[in-house]
Order: C-alpha cells, then sequence, then structure tokens
C-alpha cells in the first residue's frame, strides 16, 4: 500500500488508452454543462475568453510550435472582426459568410506577410510583424467610409436560429456561446491536426534547427508560408466571432495591446502545447477582471504586471507544464519502446538481449 | 525651400529621440539579443523621477544626472533579479518580463505621479524667440541639445567598445558567449553591464524629450515603436547604425507626411514601417548588423 502512487502505465496499454477515451466526453460534458451552470453575463464572459482562446491558437502555430515571435496577430484578429462587420452590416452578407471571407482574407495576408517573414528571426522577425500590428489600426482610421474610423462600426450581430433553446437574450448568449465553443473546436482541430502531420513535424524541425531541418530535406519557403496562412485564417476566424459578440468595433480594440495580451496567454498556458492557448484564453480574460476588482484605476495594471511575472516565476512551463507536473505525481505514463532500427523484431539469439533491454529503464 | 528646411529639422529632432532609444535598445540586444519592449516605459519612469526630484528643489542639470545613476542602477537591478535567473534560452519568459515591466512602470507612474501631463522644465531656454534662424529655418535650442547629448553617447559608446578592455569583452561576448565564457568573461555581468547602460542611456531621453511632449505615462510609446524600427534598419548589434537609421528614419517619415498628400498624418507611421520591410527583404540583418553564419 506505500506506493500506490503515482500509478505506472505503459504507453499505448489498455489503461493508457482508456484513460485517452475518457478526455473528449470529459469535454462535452463540460461544454453542455457550462450554459446551465453560469448566469448570463457570466456566460458571456465564458464566450469572449473562448474566443481569446480561439486567437490564441492560432498564435501558438507560429509562434509556440514554429517559434516565431509574432507582435502583429491583433491585425488579422481586427481584419477577422471587420471584414465580418463591413460584409454583415454595409452588404447585408450572412453572418457564416463573412467568416468563410475573412478567413480567406486573413489567410492571403498571413501568407503575404510569410513572404519577407522568410530570411528573419527572432527580433527582426518581431519587428516585421510588429509593423502590421500597428499599420492595421492605422488603415482602419484612414479608410473611414469603409470602416467607420475611430468612431467605430455598430450593430454587428448574428441572430440566432429560431430554437426555443436559443430564445429570449439569454438564449441569445448560449447561442454565441455554441458559436465560440464550435470555432474552438474548429481551430483546435485544424492545429492538431497539422501538427501530428508531416508539417507539423516540419514546423518543429525548422524551429529546433532550422539549417538541419533544410539539408533533412524541408522545404522551409512552402512549410512557413502555410504556418503563417493558417494561424493568421485562425486569429481571423476568432476576429469574425469576436465581432458578432461585442457588435462595436473600433480600431483601438486591435491595436498592440491585444496582440501581447495573446502573447501572454500563449505563454502563460502553455506555448506548443495543444491545450496551453485554451487556458491562456481564459487566463487573459479573467486575469485582468480580477486586478482590477482587487485595485482601482492604475493599481490594476501594476497587479496584473505582478501576476505575470509571479506566473512567469512559478510556472515556466506554463498551466499545461504546471498541471503535467501534478499529474506525474499521480500517474505516470512510460512512453513505449520505438522499434530498434535494422533490427529484427523477433530473434531466437538475441531476444535475451533485447528484453533486458526493455526492462533497464522504468519513469 | 524654406519648409523643406523646417521640416529636415523636425525631422532630424524627431531622428535623435528615434536614435537615442534604439541605442539603448542595441546596449541589451547585443548581449542577450532580447528585444526590450519595456525601454521606453523605464525611460518614461525616469522622466517622472527627474521631475520629482527638480520639484524637491534639485536644479534641472542636477537632477537629470541623479535620474540617470539611478536608472543605471535600476537597469542592473531589472536584469539581475528578473531576466539572468531566467536562464539563457527563455525568449518568450523573458518577452513576457518585459511586457509585465512595462505595465508596472507605465500604471506604476500613473499611480505615483498620477494621469495628467505634466510640465517639466526645460535644461535650455525655449521661449517662442529663443531659436538660431539658418537659412529662415528655426533651430531650437533644446533639440540641439539632444542631437549633441545623442552624438556624444554614442561616442562614447564607440571609445568604450573599441579601446577598453570591458569593451572588448563586451564585443567577445556578444559575438560569442561560449567562446568568451571559456575565455574566462563573465558574460552574465557584461549582459547585467548592457542592461545599465540601456536603462542609463534612457533615462537620460526622457527629461531631454519632456519639455517638448509633457511627461505622460504614454510619452514615450510611439517613440518606442519608431526606435525598434531604427534599431532593426541600423541592424540590431551596431550602435552607429541605430543612430543613423533612426535619424534617417525621422527625416524620411517627415518629408513623406509633408509632401506626399496621400499619406497624411494617418498613415505616416505606417509608411515608414513599410520602407523598413522593403529594406529588410533586401537586408535580413539590416543596413549594418552581422549576419550569423550557422553551423549544423
Amino acid at each position: 500500500m506505500a506506493r500506490t502512487l503515482p500509478l505506472v502505465i505503459s504507453e499505448g496499454s489498455v489503461q493508457h488508452r482508456t484513460l485517452r477515451a475518457l478526455v473528449p466526453p470529459a469535454i462535452v460534458v463540460l461544454v453542455i454543462a457550462v450554459p446551465y451552470l453560469l448566469r448570463t453575463f457570466q456566460l458571456g464572459q465564458v464566450t469572449h475568453a473562448l474566443i481569446l482562446a480561439t486567437a490564441v491558437v492560432g498564435l501558438n502555430l507560429l509562434s509556440g510550435f514554429g517559434g516565431q515571435i509574432s507582435l502583429g496577430h491583433a491585425a488579422f484578429f481586427g481584419l477577422g472582426a471587420y471584414t465580418t462587420a463591413v460584409l454583415t452590416t454595409g452588404y447585408g452578407w450572412n453572418v457564416p459568410l463573412s467568416f468563410v471571407l475573412g478567413v480567406v482574407l486573413c489567410v492571403v495576408a498571413g501568407m503575404l506577410i510569410g513572404v519577407p517573414a522568410l530570411r528573419l528571426r527572432g527580433g527582426y522577425l518581431a519587428i516585421v510583424t510588429l509593423t502590421v500590428g500597428i499599420i492595421f489600426p492605422n488603415l482602419v482610421r484612414r479608410f473611414e467610409g469603409l470602416t467607420g474610423g475611430s468612431a467605430g462600426l455598430y450593430g454587428v450581430k448574428y441572430p440566432a436560429p429560431d430554437i426555443p433553446y436559443f430564445s429570449g437574450t439569454a438564449g441569445a448568449a448560449v447561442w454565441l456561446y455554441y458559436v465560440a465553443v464550435a470555432v474552438l473546436a474548429l481551430s483546435w482541430l485544424v492545429v492538431w491536426r497539422v501538427m501530428r502531420g508531416r508539417i507539423g513535424r516540419a514546423i518543429v524541425a525548422l524551429r529546433d534547427n532550422e539549417s538541419a531541418a533544410i539539408v533533412m530535406g524541408v522545404n522551409r519557403a512552402f512549410v512557413r508560408t502555410v504556418t503563417f496562412g493558417i494561424s493568421a485564417g485562425i486569429a481571423g476566424l476568432a476576429g469574425g466571432v469576436y465581432a458578432v459578440k461585442v457588435g462595436v468595433l473600433t480600431p483601438d480594440s486591435f491595436a498592440l495591446l491585444l496582440t501581447i495580451e495573446l502573447l501572454i496567454a500563449m505563454v502563460l498556458g502553455g506555448k506548443a502545447t495543444h491545450f496551453g492557448p485554451v487556458f491562456g484564453g481564459f487566463l487573459i480574460y479573467f486575469i485582468p477582471h480580477w486586478t482590477s476588482e482587487a485595485g482601482q484605476g492604475p493599481v490594476a495594471g501594476v497587479l496584473f504586471g505582478i501576476v505575470v511575472i509571479i506566473m512567469v516565476f512559478v510556472l515556466p512551463e506554463g498551466i499545461v507544464g504546471g498541471l503535467a507536473r501534478v499529474r506525474r505525481r499521480f500517474v505516470v505514463v512510460v512512453p513505449r519502446r520505438p522499434p530498434v532500427a535494422g533490427q529484427k523484431p523477433v530473434e531466437t539469439i538475441g531476444n535475451s538481449r533485447s528484453t533486458e533491454k526493455d526492462s533497464v529503464h522504468v519513469d | 525651400m524654406d519648409l523643406l528646411l523646417a521640416r529636415v529639422i523636425e525631422g532630424v529632432n524627431n531622428g535623435a529621440i528615434y536614435g537615442f532609444l534604439a541605442l539603448a535598445l542595441v546596449c541589451v540586444y547585443r548581449g542577450t539579443s532580447h528585444l526590450n519592449l519595456a525601454q521606453g516605459e523605464m525611460a518614461m519612469f525616469c522622466g517622472f523621477l527627474a521631475f520629482s526630484l527638480n520639484q524637491a528643489g534639485l536644479p534641472v542639470v542636477a537632477a537629470i544626472a541623479v535620474t540617470v545613476l539611478a536608472g543605471a542602477l535600476g537597469g542592473v537591478l531589472v536584469e539581475r533579479t528578473l531576466i539572468r535567473p531566467l536562464g539563457e534560452h527563455a525568449e518568450y519568459s523573458v518577452l513576457l518580463i518585459a511586457v509585465a515591466l512595462f505595465l508596472i512602470l507605465n500604471a506604476g507612474a500613473g499611480t505615483i505621479w498620477g494621469g495628467d501631463p505634466l510640465p517639466f522644465p526645460s535644461v535650455l531656454p525655449s521661449d517662442p524667440e529663443d531659436y538660431l534662424p539658418v537659412f529662415g529655418a528655426r533651430l531650437r535650442y533644446q533639440p540641439l541639445l539632444l542631437l549633441a547629448a545623442l552624438l556624444t553617447v554614442l561616442g562614447l559608446l564607440y571609445a568604450l567598445f573599441r579601446f577598453t578592455k570591458i569593451g572588448l569583452a563586451m564585443r567577445t561576448a556578444a559575438s560569442n558567449p561560449e567562446a568568451a565564457r571559456l575565455l574566462g568573461i563573465r558574460v552574465s555581468r557584461i549582459n547585467a553591464l548592457g542592461w545599465m547602460l540601456a536603462a542609463g542611456i534612457g533615462a537620460l531621453v526622457a527629461p531631454l524629450v519632456a519639455p517638448s511632449t509633457t511627461l505622460t505615462t504614454s510619452m514615450m510609446f510611439n517613440f518606442l515603436i519608431y526606435a525598434c524600427a531604427a534599431a532593426i534598419l541600423g541592424g540590431l548589434d551596431s550602435p552607429g547604425g541605430a543612430v543613423l537609421a533612426g535619424l534617417s528614419i525621422g527625416v524620411v517619415e517627415n518629408l513623406l507626411a509633408g509632401y506626399v498628400p496621400w499619406v497624411g498624418s494617418d498613415l505616416k507611421q505606417g509608411v515608414a514601417l513599410v520602407v523598413l520591410l522593403v529594406v529588410l527583404m533586401v537586408r535580413p540583418a539590416g543596413l549594418f548588423g552581422t549576419k550569423r553564419v550557422e553551423r549544423v
């Protein structure tokens, strides 16, 4: 009884697969339960956090998995938001179609910016993307006729379908919540698929050692532009939902501050992890709320900064890293050994040696 | 002609501010490859500090001198307590620390000194009739002082890097930290020195700029963006490049805004940055930056 914890299970075993299979249903149950557990305004807050989480999922593909710092993601978020807002209020498009066009525009914009970014890295890349982030609000102000300029663009809505569950003010909030959930789930799945495939391995290889990856046959230009495109597209999709959620767009909502919030969210949640951005989206929405309740006016900003510093030091790997550390106290998953190259799996003579090797290292 | 000259002069005045902050950015970047996004706020905070010292009865020049020392000390303190403990390959953590510092200093200054802009006394006379007439344009004293200070600091930095032992150590540490460490150079101290220089430079800029912008918590924000652009354009590890790039960005931006009506004031920032993009397409390491050679 003394050492029941941590529970050691090996990768691919029945226990491991059962544990993994429990995760998706648990998430679905949580998602369905939330509207019943929270009041309408709290649900609105959760929706907002989900939208931010979606944008962070996009940013994480580029900056987390790809290791390329972007200081311009607010621009893609804003481009998506303004596309939806302008098309639905000014030209009578329906909302889903405007989301699609917003994503297309953002993918194209992202790939265009990916081109100069090909040769740049570190601080240089950060500044190029910063350029994009700074120019976007200026462009919005400049093309006032289309975007409403500094005064803002009003009345963006996504009316709920005619189902009793979504009726009334409370129902409308539930509707937007599900839209945000759907968009987050879609974006999350896209990134998950990308990272599990060939491109995903190429992205990580380019991050870890660019020259070596190219020598191994990774097509840098293709992978980088595609990464930029997908990342920007997801941010744009999040922006579209943001537009219908808040209803009012001003250029200042998409200034540098938003990009910085997204970056904070990515790092605090856990960069280059799949669930990190989701935690990050909630953190970046709720921490400022808590700090502004704790301190009035500018003091809230000081508190927020202090919280960020503390979290960087306490959880250097982000929330996901911290949770993994806690989980290891209870369950340890031992990776399955890959088959040794050049050696046939079953050998009569070599058998004893290979079993010996297998049992050497547990934990 | 007069107008052209006036616009160039105004461009140089702004460019000197960009170049000054860019110089500070370069001091940090050379050592650790960190872009210190809190640089502007560190400078701004020092500006307020100088204001308080001046209010307490110190003459302006003395107040600025004390502030520069305090700023340099603050820079070392930040490096030692917040940056160094994170280790070497913690780019994102350092980025977050810089952002957090940004917030703390910005909001902190707002808490201590209030949100209203404060007037800051200028070092040299700057009444409307105090200027040097040059071909009908007006050279004002305070911006001239800023430019002179910028060139002096650049000269001192150059001398430091070029002629002193510690400067040699700094260059070694910047070009190859591993080898520098093997040679017995305390690289972490060199990095702290970089932060010290940067913070000190920032503490000098803010009080010199403040008379024209007034002291506000947001006074440095736009300047910092231009300074980033200038540091990049010059090449992130070249002090001279940063200053030159800062001055050119100031002039180009002002001329574009003045002579191309389509640009106007809304897009003047954007156009300056697009020029930067174009330059980086051709020269990815900036105009005077060192290209990194990589081995696999």
